[in-house]
C-alpha cells in the first residue's frame, strides 16, 4: 500500500491503494467517481471507459499504479460548469439511452472518436465503438447522437471538444484560485505535506493546483 | 436463528414465479398523510380489477383480479408542487417520462414541476412488480384517473371561490380560467390552507387521445441530464458512511452443500466474516480486501452429478412434472376433434423446434447496499419487485415487514432478470455481522451464474392443411418454455395445445417476452414451413387463416411499408422473412432481409421492418426506442446468445465466451408505429421482440433454402453445402 497521486479531471489526488489495484476500483470506491460504470471486468463492454491522455482506455484493465501522471477525464470531467460537452448534448436530444448504465462509457468513447477523427463515417463509428456494448440496443441512436455531435462540434470550430481535458485543467485552475473547488470525501486521504497535491476544503492549499 | 434456513429461503427456486400479494391492506390515515406531506390536495387511486393478465403469476388464477389496493397516489401541496407516489420501477423503459407526461396532461401542471416517486417500500403504495409490459396498461391509466381527479377538485374550488358555476371553468397551466368573465385563479391560491382528500371516480372525465397535448408527444428524458453528466446513482453506486464491500463464496456448483471450511485465514486479514449454513461471506473496508479475504477461504463442497446443455432438450421432454404450471395459462387447450383432422388433411407436417437457456445480462450486475438501525433494515437496490425483496428480506431475518425498508434507485436494466432479492440478502446478512452498511455487487461471472435464466424450451408441433391452405388441425406442445403466447391467433377449428412443465435443470424465471419468443418461433416457422406445403406466399398463406383485424393490419401494413410484394427473390443469398403475433395485449409484424455468405458462413440480419399496434401511443420516440431496443437485443436471443453448462457450472459466464449484439451486428431497423387513439394504451417492452427470431429464420430459409428449428439460430455460422 503506499500513496498513488493521479491527475483527474483537473484535479490532483493522492490515494492509498496497492497499484495493482483498477483504476476503476479507485475512481469509484476511493475518489466516489461512480460515473465510470463496472460491467464486465475484462474490457469487453466498455461501461468503464475514461480517457487516459485523451485515449479511450478500459479502467478495468487498468492498474492505477502505471498510470503515472497521465491526465485522466471521466465522465464527470467533460462538461464545462453547466455547459455540457456537445456529446452529451446529443446523446440527450437524440434520447440516445434507456437505461443509460452504458452511457457514460459510450459517451467518453464518443469524445476520443471524434477527437481522433472529427467527421467520422457511418461505419468509422460502428468500428470504433463496437467494444462498447448497450444491452437495451440504443446503438442505431448511439451512432445518430455522435453524428450530431460531429456537426455541432464542426460549427464551434472543434474548439469544446477537441481539448477537453486541458482546457478543464486551465479551467479549474481559476475555480481554485478562487477557493470554489468541491470537496471530495478522498481527500481525506491526500497527503497532508504534498504542495502539489489538491486539499479542496482549504482554498490556501488549493495553490498548487494543476501543476 | 436457523442459518440454513436463511440461506435456502434466498436461494428457494419458486421465488420469481411473482406470487406475491398485498401483505396488508394499506390503512389510509388521512392525518398521518398531511402530517407527512403538508397541506394541500391528496388524491388516492383505488385498483379496481383490470383486464389483461401478468406473464405470470398467481393474480391471474383469481380470474385477474388484483388486490384491491391504494395503488398510487398524487399530493399537491400548498406551494403547487406535484408529487406522484407509484410503487413502479424505472430501469430503462423510461416510464419516469412517459408516467410524468401522463400527470402533466390530466392535471394541466409542466412536466418539470412534477415529481414522481418510485419504488420506495416506505414511501410509495404497494405494488407487485414492474413487469408483464403492464405499467402502460394499469399505471398510466390509474395516474391520468389521479390527476384527472385532481384537476376536477381544483376546479371545483375554484368554482366556490370565482363564485360561477364550474361549467364555465377549465384547467390549464396551473390555473382555472372562466371561459366566460375571463378571470382565472391559480392552483396555488386555490390550495392554500387546504387539507382536502379525493378518491378516484371509476368515471374519471379522462381527456381523450386525440386531443392530448403532453401525452402523445416525445419530451426528452425527465432526468436525462444526471444520465448523460454520470451524477446519477444507480443501485451498485450507492456509498454510505462506514460502508465496507461484501463477497460471498460461491459453491462448486449447483446445489453443492458446503462440507468443511476454514475461514481462520480470512478472519485474520481483519475482515468480518459469516458463516450461516451453505452461505459463507466476507465483509472488508474495500472490494480488494474483501476479495483477499474470500480467496484465503479454504472449503470443501459435495455436489451431486448434474446434466449439460449437450442433452438438454432429451433431458426436458423427459423430466415433465404434469400438472405443474408455473406460468399460471393452464396447462392445455383443447378444440374440436385434432386426430381426426389430421388424418384427413391434405398436407400433414410434423416438426420439433427449440430455445435455449439464455441469459439477461444486465449491464448493471445486480446491487444492493444494505444498513441495520437495531431491528431495522434499509436495502437500496436494483429489483423489479421492491415490495417483493421487502418480503424476502423479512422472511429471511426473521422480522415484520414493516421494518424494513427496500428502496430502487433508477436501475441499470432487468429484463425480467431482477425479481429476486439475493443481493438484498447478502448484503443484509453481512451488514449484521459487520455492524455497519455493507454493499454486494456482483461480478459478471456471478451474474451469469447465479442469477436465473430465461427457459429452454421444445415445441412439438403437427399440424394438417388443406390443398387450399386453410389449416384444419394444430397439435402444439411446449415442453419448460412456459405458455404465454401458447395459444393460437390463427383461426383452426381442430387444436390441442399442451403446456408440459419440466424440472428444469437450470434455475428459471421471468425474461423479456419469455414464453412468448419461444411459442412464436415455433408457430410462425411452422407456419412458414405449412405455406410451402401449399405452395403460397406466406404473407397471403397467414392473411388466409387469420380473422383479428387489428393482427391482420400489422401484417398488412409491415408488408406492404417492407416491399414484400416487391422483394427481389433472384439475387443469390439473399432472402426475406416475416413472422408475428399478439402478445401482452399489443400486436407485432416483424419483416426480416438477410444474407448468407456461403463461402464465410456468415449470416447478416440487413434490414427489419416492424409494425406495431399498441393502441393509442403515449410516447412515440420511446416507444419507438423500445421496438428498436427489443429488435437488437432480440437479435442475440435470435442468432447467438446460448448459456453453455456442464455438471452444475456455467461454461461461458463471461462477457469474451457470451456474445451479445453489438454495434456492427445492428440491422437497418424501420418501425411503423400505427398508433389507435381509439384504444387503450398497453404496454411495448415485450411484444415487439415475439416476431423477430421466426422473421429471421424464415428469411434465412429463403436465402439458402435450410431450415433451422433451433434458437439461437445459426452461434457457429451457417454451413451450406
Amino acid at each position: 500500500m503506499s500513496t498513488i497521486h493521479l491527475a483527474i479531471n483537473g484535479h490532483r489526488y493522492g490515494v492509498d491503494a496497492d497499484p495493482q489495484t483498477t483504476l476503476l476500483t479507485v475512481l469509484r470506491e476511493h475518489l466516489d467517481l461512480t460515473g465510470t460504470k463496472y460491467g464486465c471486468g475484462e474490457g469487453q463492454c466498455g461501461a468503464c471507459t475514461v480517457l487516459i491522455d485523451g485515449k479511450a482506455q478500459r479502467s478495468c484493465m487498468t492498474k492505477v499504479g502505471v498510470v503515472g501522471t497521465k491526465q485522466i477525464t471521466t465522465i464527470e470531467g467533460i462538461a464545462h460548469g453547466e455547459q455540457l460537452h456537445p456529446v452529451q448534448e446529443a446523446f440527450l436530444e437524440v434520447g440516445a439511452m434507456q437505461c443509460a448504465y452504458c452511457t457514460s462509457g459510450m459517451i467518453i468513447s464518443a469524445v476520443a472518436l471524434l477527437k481522433k477523427n472529427p467527421t467520422p463515417q457511418e461505419n468509422e463509428i460502428i468500428d470504433f465503438m463496437d467494444g462498447n456494448v448497450c444491452r437495451c440496443g440504443t446503438y442505431p441512436r448511439i451512432v445518430s447522437a455522435i453524428q450530431k455531435a460531429a456537426k455541432a462540434m464542426g460549427a464551434r470550430g472543434a474548439l469544446d471538444g477537441s481539448e477537453p481535458n486541458a482546457q478543464l485543467l486551465r479551467r479549474q485552475e481559476r475555480d481554485a484560485s478562487r477557493g470554489s473547488l468541491r470537496s471530495f470525501a478522498a481527500q481525506k486521504r491526500l497527503a497532508q505535506d504534498d504542495n502539489d497535491v489538491l486539499t479542496g476544503s482549504s482554498a490556501s492549499a488549493a495553490k498548487g493546483a494543476g501543476r | 436463528m436457523s442459518a440454513k434456513k436463511n440461506v435456502q429461503v434466498a436461494w428457494e427456486p419458486e421465488r420469481y414465479e411473482l406470487s406475491a400479494e398485498a401483505p396488508y391492506r394499506f390503512d389510509l390515515d388521512r392525518r398521518e398523510f398531511f402530517k407527512f406531506l403538508g397541506a394541500g390536495v391528496l388524491v388516492v387511486s383505488v385498483l379496481a380489477p383490470v383486464p389483461g393478465a401478468q406473464e405470470s403469476g398467481a393474480a391471474r388464477r383469481r380470474g385477474d383480479s388484483l388486490p384491491k389496493e391504494i395503488n398510487a397516489w398524487l399530493h399537491i401541496g400548498e406551494d403547487g408542487k406535484v408529487t406522484v407516489y407509484t410503487g413502479k420501477v424505472e430501469m430503462g423503459q423510461n416510464i419516469r417520462t412517459s408516467l410524468t407526461q401522463a400527470v402533466s396532461e390530466e392535471l394541466r401542471v409542466p412536466m418539470g414541476k412534477i415529481e414522481m416517486v418510485m419504488g420506495d417500500t416506505q414511501l410509495t403504495p404497494f405494488d407487485m412488480g414492474t413487469f408483464g409490459s403492464r405499467t402502460t396498461p394499469t399505471m398510466n391509466l390509474q395516474l391520468r384517473k389521479v390527476a384527472a381527479a385532481a384537476r376536477e377538485t381544483l376546479i371545483s374550488l375554484a368554482a366556490t371561490q370565482l363564485g360561477t358555476d364550474r361549467k364555465n371553468l377549465v384547467a390549464d397551466a396551473r390555473k382555472v380560467r372562466d371561459l366566460e368573465s375571463k378571470r382565472f385563479v391559480d392552483y396555488v391560491t386555490l390550495l392554500k390552507g387546504q387539507q382536502l382528500t379525493q378518491s378516484v371516480a371509476a368515471d374519471e372525465a379522462l381527456i381523450p387521445a386525440a386531443n392530448w397535448k403532453v401525452a402523445g408527444q416525445s419530451p426528452l428524458k425527465v432526468d436525462g441530464r444526471e444520465f448523460v453528466t454520470g451524477a446519477h446513482r444507480y443501485p451498485s453506486d450507492q456509498k454510505l458512511p462506514e460502508m465496507w464491500y461484501g463477497q460471498v463464496l460461491r459453491p462448486t456448483a449447483f446445489d453443492a452443500t458446503l462440507q468443511s471450511v476454514d475461514t481462520q485465514k480470512a478472519e485474520s486479514m481483519g475482515a468480518t466474516v459469516v458463516r450461516d449454513g451453505n452461505f459463507v461471506g466476507v465483509a472488508a473496508p474495500s472490494t480488494e480486501q474483501a476479495r483477499a479475504a474470500v480467496e484465503a477461504i479454504h472449503a470443501e463442497w459435495k455436489a451431486e452429478p448434474q446434466p449439460s446443455n449437450k442433452e438438454l432438450f432429451d433431458y426436458l421432454r423427459k423430466n415433465t412434472e404434469e400438472g405443474k404450471d408455473p406460468t399460471g395459462d393452464g396447462d392445455r387447450y383443447d378444440l374440436g376433434a385434432v386426430d381426426p383432422a389430421i388424418a384427413a388433411a391434405d398436407h400433414k407436417l410434423q416438426q420439433t423446434y427449440t430455445v435455449s437457456y439464455i441469459a439477461h445480462v444486465p449491464l448493471e450486475p445486480r446491487a444492493a447496499v444494505a444498513k441495520w438501525d437495531g431491528d431495522h433494515l434499509t436495502v437500496w437496490t436494483g429489483t423489479q419487485r421492491p415490495f417483493g425483496v421487502r418480503g424476502q428480506l423479512a422472511e429471511a431475518f426473521r422480522i415484520p415487514e414493516e421494518q424494513v425498508r427496500v428502496l430502487m434507485p433508477d436501475t441499470g436494466s432487468a429484463y425480467g432478470g431482477k425479481h429476486t432479492g439475493e443481493t438484498a440478502i447478502e448484503a443484509a446478512r453481512l451488514a449484521r455481522a459487520a455492524k455497519r452498511p455493507v454493499k454486494v455487487v456482483w461480478t459478471r461471472e456471478e451474474e451469469f451464474t447465479w442469477a436465473y435464466f430465461r427457459p429452454a424450451g421444445v415445441m412439438d408441433v403437427m399440424s394438417g392443411v388443406r390443398a387450399d391452405g386453410t389449416i384444419t388441425a394444430w397439435e402444439f406442445h411446449n415442453y419448460n418454455s412456459g405458455s404465454a403466447g401458447i395459444r393460437n391467433y390463427y383461426e383452426i377449428p381442430n387444436q390441442r395445445i399442451v403446456f408440459h412443465a419440466v424440472k428444469s435443470p437450470l434455475r428459471q424465471g421471468s425474461y423479456r417476452a419469455l414464453a412468448a419468443t419461444a411459442n412464436h418461433f415455433a408457430r410462425e416457422s411452422h407456419m412458414d414451413e405449412l405455406a410451402h406445403a401449399v405452395k403460397m406466399d406466406p404473407l397471403e398463406f397467414r392473411l388466409k387463416n387469420l380473422k383479428d383485424e387489428r393482427l391482420r393490419a400489422v401484417f398488412e401494413t409491415a408488408g406492404k411499408k417492407f416491399g414484400w410484394g416487391k422483394r427481389d427473390k433472384t439475387l443469390p443469398g439473399w432472402g426475406f422473412g416475416m413472422g408475428g403475433g399478439y402478445e401482452k395485449l399489443g400486436y407485432i409484424a416483424t419483416f426480416a432481409e438477410v444474407h448468407v455468405d456461403r463461402k464465410s458462413g456468415e449470416v447478416k440480419v440487413a434490414r427489419v421492418l416492424s409494425a406495431f399496434d399498441c393502441g393509442a401511443v403515449v410516447n412515440p420516440d420511446n416507444l419507438k426506442n423500445q421496438i428498436e431496443g427489443s429488435n437488437v437485443q432480440g437479435l442475440g436471443g435470435a442468432l447467438f446468445e446460448a448459456i453453455q453448462f456442464e455438471n452444475g457450472k456455467i461454461v461461458n459466464a463471461r462477457l469474451s465466451e457470451y456474445r451479445v449484439p453489438r454495434f456492427s451486428d445492428v440491422p437497418a431497423l424501420e418501425t411503423v408505429l400505427m398508433d389507435r387513439k381509439d384504444t387503450p394504451s398497453v404496454g411495448a417492452g415485450e411484444c415487439p421482440m415475439v416476431g423477430l427470431a421466426p422473421a429471421i429464420a424464415n428469411a434465412i430459409f429463403d436465402a439458402v433454402g435450410v431450415r433451422l428449428r433451433g434458437l439461437p439460430l445459426v452461434p457457429d455460422g451457417l454451413k451450406v453445402s
